[in-house]
């Protein structure tokens, strides 16, 4: 038994030697068709779980291997949706040797986590990261949550009947994108149209069936409804689905979200949902890729502070089915 | 000494009183808050906002149940939520390939009995902790579903959303399975010797294997009635959203937990009936629905919820008090 031990012993120390010495063998290096090393990106999406990150990391794969092939190494850390992975993903990309990263962050504060990629020479890219503070260290490509919300909301402003009374699902309390987009309702809709009435406001925190039950409790309590606004189309249908389980005809009220996604779109060309608006996944990997494109040219500095916004688009009857063509196509309906 | 027997009549009368009160003392509760959100609101005793609550509830009633058989036991499911997800979505899978709602429901129920023996394998023939086994539970089959969908929502799942969105005569389908449910899981607590042995296992589990019973199968069987009633509920509830939902259901084992203990559900195990078990999945529906009727902020309903949850729990642990 001693001697078994004793095998066992010797055997994992040279295991482990080995592994040692082959950690430490020299890493060959990847270059691109112009003869120049190639860049390695490590892409952080927020989480693989939801549709728009799907698509998100989908189209960036895509436009980065059919366009950057040659100057990117391309490789993905999820951060599966928990904000606090986020410190150990990007030491880990650094460990790993990433020149660049591309983060699809949280509502948090990282200037600290950014500032250790600008201490070590790593670039470091934000994808909707509504920060000021972000902005000012790294380059930030973005959608403007208030934008967002004016697409929705000047075509409520234009659309709504005369006194028209609406209700409003808010996402979460605090974050950005509820403050921005219900803003955008407040300046751009209400403001403009003093005639329109807010019967009641909730936060329904994204959450489909929170916003199912709200809305169920509304209907027993509001005789006209004319519209209901949503900060996502995930609320927008649930608020559907609570007229249809109430037995209440949705034909006598306008139903808006933002996202502008498979849902909303589908929703749009049964004549559910009225109009919605979508932050282009296609325009953010384009947008982000070409600046990354540009560090690795030198056209730009490695954390050349920057906001790149994209444009956010209206989704309505006149565009749905062909944004769920496009989705089809993508394999983001089964 | 010289009894009055006038007091002796009082005394009878107030003890009578007393059991009645720990007997049905939630079922005060709730009557009082009914009666209390009548006042606040003047639709909320309308028959339509009543079946709006009734509807509101099917779901985690059915949750409850099955928190509640597990408590009985002596057990606890934290991975209902998340099997419920996994249910739910492969039930629309299932109709979806058959075209037919009862294979797609009893696709649905299969799936949850699987999870939930999964869960109860492991706790009974493993020996690890219900808790820790099913928190496990709970992140594989969060992760298993994620995979499997890709995190992408099928909208618009047909005919079988009449399960969750159907109505029979005037009273919504979901209602009608909920009260269906209440009825067998009744008959199958309080009127069979497998019940009877749940309770046993609960109340005192090594009294329970000394009076002959097999304690690791009846734990056994407590999961795979929680699942069948996990997977039912899956199926509900996407058809209420009419949506293959992969994220839904987070967070409602814990509502499904604090209603099965707001209706007098023992969390030591081995007390409690499922008519209680529909009261407190009943009480946390009314405080939602008067809260909304009345545009409270979502937020400050959190935190009203949870001082009356503990209100209504401590008041009913005084009446039991004045039983024993």
């Amino acid at each position: 038994m001693k001697k078994m031990k004793k095998v066992f012993s010797v055997i994992m120390v040279i295991v482990m030697c080995v592994v040692l010495f082959a950690g430490c063998g020299t890493q060959k290096e990847e270059k691109g068709e112009t003869g120049k090393k190639k860049m390695k990106v490590v892409y952080m999406p927020r989480t693989l779980e939801e549709m728009y990150g799907v698509w998100l990391n989908d189209t960036f794969k895509e436009i980065a291997e059919k366009k950057y092939g040659d100057f990117f190494e391309w490789s993905v850390i999820e951060l599966g949706n928990d904000a606090t992975k986020v410190p150990d993903a990007v030491e880990n990309a650094i460990v790993q040797g990433a020149d660049i990263i591309i983060a699809q962050l949280f509502l948090t504060d990282y200037t600290e986590i950014v500032q250790t990629c600008v201490d070590e020479n790593v670039g470091f890219i934000g994808i909707n990261m509504n920060r000021e503070e972000i902005s000012s260290v790294t380059a930030n490509v973005a959608v403007n949550e208030f934008d967002l919300g004016c697409c929705v909301a000047d075509y409520m402003a234009q659309n709504l009947p005369e006194n028209a009374k609406i209700l409003l699902l808010n996402g979460p309390s605090g974050a950005d994108a509820t403050i921005d987009r219900r803003r955008a309702v407040m300046e751009h809709c209400i403001d403009v149209r003093p005639d329109i009435t807010i019967l009641d406001e909730q936060y329904a925190d994204f959450d489909k069936n929170l916003a199912m039950n709200i809305t169920e409790d509304w209907l027993q309590t509001y005789d006209q409804i004319d519209a209901i606004w949503a900060a996502s189309d995930g609320m927008t249908t649930g608020a559907i689905e609570a007229y249809r389980s109430s037995g209440v005809d949705t034909k006598n009220t306008m139903f808006f979200g933002i996202d502008g996604l498979t849902e909303a779109c589908q929703s749009i060309v049964q004549n559910e949902m009225t109009a919605s608006a979508l932050q282009d996944a296609q325009l953010y990997a384009e947008l982000t890729l070409e600046v990354a494109y540009d560090i690795y040219t030198g056209e730009r500095e490695m954390n050349e502070p920057g906001k790149f916004y994209i444009e956010p688009s209206l989704v309505d009857a006149s565009n749905a089915q062909e944004l769920l063509d496009r989705y089809t196509e993508l394999g983001l309906i089964k | 000494m010289k009894i009055n027997p006038l007091q002796l009549k009082t005394h009878g009368s107030y003890t009578r009183f007393r059991k009645i009160l720990a007997e049905y003392g939630i079922f005060f509760i709730t009557l009082g808050l009914i009666i209390i959100c009548s006042f606040l609101h003047e639709n909320f005793l309308s028959s339509r906002n009543l079946l709006n609550i009734a509807r509101q509830i099917s779901v985690i009633g059915l949750l409850t149940f099955a928190e509640a058989v597990l408590l009985i036991s002596g057990q606890i499911d934290l991975s209902v939520g998340a099997a419920m997800a996994v249910s739910g979505v492969l039930a629309i899978d299932i109709y979806t390939a058959t075209n037919s709602i009862i294979l797609g429901t009893i696709g649905g129920i299969l799936i949850g009995i699987i999870i939930s023996t999964i869960n109860g394998l492991v706790v009974s023939r493993l020996s690890i902790p219900a808790f820790i086994a099913t928190l496990a539970m709970q992140m594989a089959a969060r992760g298993a579903i994620l995979i499997y969908t890709g995190g992408i929502i099928k909208s618009n799942i047909g005919e079988f959303r009449t399960i969750g969105q159907g109505y029979f005569g005037q009273i919504p389908i979901p209602v009608i399975i909920l009260l269906v449910s209440a009825v067998l899981m009744w008959i199958l607590l309080e009127k069979t010797t497998i019940g009877r042995k749940l309770f046993a296992c609960g109340g005192n589990v090594d009294a329970a294997r000394a009076s002959g019973i097999n304690v690791k199968n009846t734990i056994l069987f407590s999961y795979i009635v929680a699942g069948a009633l996990t997977g039912l509920a899956g199926a509900l509830q996407m058809a209420r959203l009419n949506s293959s939902l992969p994220t839904a259901g987070e967070g409602f084992e814990g509502t499904a937990i604090a209603s099965a203990i707001i209706g007098g559900i023992a969390f030591a195990g081995g007390e409690g009936n499922i008519w209680g078990a529909l009261i407190g999945a009943l009480i946390m529906g009314i405080l939602s629905n008067i809260l909304n009727l009345m545009s409270v902020n979502s937020y400050m309903q959190d935190i009203l919820n949870g001082l009356i949850i503990v209100a209504a729990v401590a008041l009913d642990l005084r009446s039991k008090r004045g039983k024993r």
